[in-house]
């Protein structure tokens, strides 16, 4: 059983990954554009703190080098960032999943954040300090995680229960 | 469920590894550009995606011109068709204009001659959402269509940008606003020269290098000049807003706003500029100018 699980878990894990680089690469009107959440960043860290026998730092990297490469950014910059994200989250889980859900969101966000001080960090080196708007796609991204949780626990016990 | 002890050492190993990887990307890609070739692999790769997001804009898009009442279409072509015709006219004098000019500059000598490219192409702005960091956009013509890198593209205003990614089917390109992009111009009134740099997000430009004495002044229409061999010379590129001289400095402050309108363009023009409109000779100093700026380490790839 647990074989047949691991493998929905798998499927399951590709397609929400490319659901999310759908999402993340909408056009938005400019002045939505900065609050956008950044899904695959949510996504990310979810998949870590509940499968974290599963997804791993190179997933996570192979995901972040095609955002780099779709956006037309710095190549590396996302790859290295979501990597990290998901490095921490592999090396915390046990201690992360049995925190009530707002200490979790709470997690994401302090997560988040040091992922934007990272790709802040290249971008500086790199001549391109980006403007403000940068640290506000945040909270969205962190209000996003009960959602993902709640949608993907959901998921997850559907297709238990139905096998 | 599933709570298998996971091999930690094994995932900081693969974790450093990784980052030593990304680190090595990075300065490759941004230092060096070393890494046009995969980055069009993986953005071929990721074609599908972008299809899929680009879709419900698109679709909005036919819907909106769907519904248009009809009599908005009526005035909308009464209106297309009177320009038609008043460029029609225009157009009578254009051969004979270009003949005259070709003469004239000729005897001037001058480096700037206007030509026409030998081939343009409509190419349609893909909206997916790009970089934040940079003034990018993506269009729907890419490798299989001869689409080059530094390939220069207009709007029906002026210059817009250059073609920086390339893939098989797309592009993406810098606009001239970005602030990596450097464009030699040259004013229509005065013929003083000058280098159009990227301001970023605030969508203007600046011009560093300009004495407080050169001849330029508000309103004064700015052309590219030719002279960084990617746009040929003559297209329009900015109107120039404020010229401020600060006492004790040796350069004034020149700002202008590009003809071309990036955020309200839906199609662009790429061009195939004539291999001869290159301009042989540069004159000694501005090529100088031009190399300060390609040079200076500190502020990111130069594009032109």
């Amino acid at each position: 059983m647990n074989d047949a699980a691991n493998r929905r878990d798998g499927w399951l894990i590709l397609a929400t990954i490319v659901a999310a680089l759908v999402i993340d690469s909408m056009a938005l009107p400019p002045a939505l554009a900065y609050f956008r959440p950044n899904v695959l960043a949510v996504l990310v860290i979810y998949w870590s703190l509940m499968t974290p026998q599963r997804t791993g730092v190179t997933v996570a990297w192979i995901a972040g080098l095609l955002v780099d490469a779709m956006s037309g950014g710095l190549l590396g910059l996302n790859a290295m960032v979501l990597s990290l994200q998901a490095y921490v989250s592999l090396m915390l889980y046990q201690q992360i999943r049995v925190l009530p859900r707002f200490q979790q969101m709470l997690f994401v966000f302090v997560l988040l954040a040091l992922g934007k001080l990272l790709a802040m960090l290249i971008l500086g080196l790199a001549g391109r300090l980006p403007a403000v708007g940068f640290w506000f796609s945040l909270p969205a991204s962190a209000l996003l995680w009960p959602l993902m949780y709640g949608l993907l626990r959901t998921w997850r016990k559907g297709a238990l229960l139905s096998s | 469920m599933n709570t298998l002890f996971i091999k930690a050492p094994a995932i900081t190993l693969r974790f450093l590894l990784l980052l030593i990887i990304s680190s090595a990307a990075l300065v490759a890609d941004h230092r060096y550009r070393a890494l046009e070739t995969p980055r069009g692999w993986l953005l071929t790769v990721m074609q599908p995606i972008q299809v899929i997001a680009d879709w419900p804009v698109q679709r909005w898009h036919g819907l909106t011109a769907t519904v248009a009442a009809r009599d908005h279409l009526r005035r909308q072509n009464d209106q297309l068709r009177e320009v038609n015709q008043q460029l029609a006219i225009e157009h009578q004098q254009f051969a004979t204009l270009q003949a005259e000019n070709r003469r004239l500059t000729e005897l001037l000598q001058s480096v700037a001659t206007a030509s026409l490219p030998a081939r343009y192409r409509l190419a349609r702005i893909v909206q997916v959402s790009l970089d934040p960091h940079s003034q990018k956009v993506q269009i729907d013509l890419g490798r299989q269509d001869q689409v080059f890198l530094g390939q220069p593209v207009i709007s029906s205003a002026g210059v817009f940008g250059q073609v920086v990614h390339l893939s098989k089917r797309h592009a993406q390109l810098l606009l001239l606003t970005d602030s990596s992009h450097a464009l030699p111009v040259v004013t229509q009134r005065s013929g003083q020269r000058a280098v159009a740099r990227g301001e970023g997000p605030s969508g203007l430009l600046r011009l560093p290098f300009l004495a407080a004495h050169a001849d330029i002044r508000p309103g004064d229409l700015l052309l590219t000049s030719g002279l960084g061999g990617v746009f040929p010379p003559g297209y329009p590129v900015a109107r120039v807003r404020s010229v401020d001289i600060i006492a004790g400095e040796k350069f004034a402050e020149v700002v202008a706003v590009p003809v071309a309108e990036p955020e309200k363009v839906q199609e662009v023009l790429l061009l195939w500029p004539d291999s001869d409109s290159h301009p042989e000779q540069l004159p000694t100093d501005e090529a100088v100018v031009i190399n300060n700026v390609i040079n200076d380490p500190g502020d990111g790839p130069i594009t032109e």
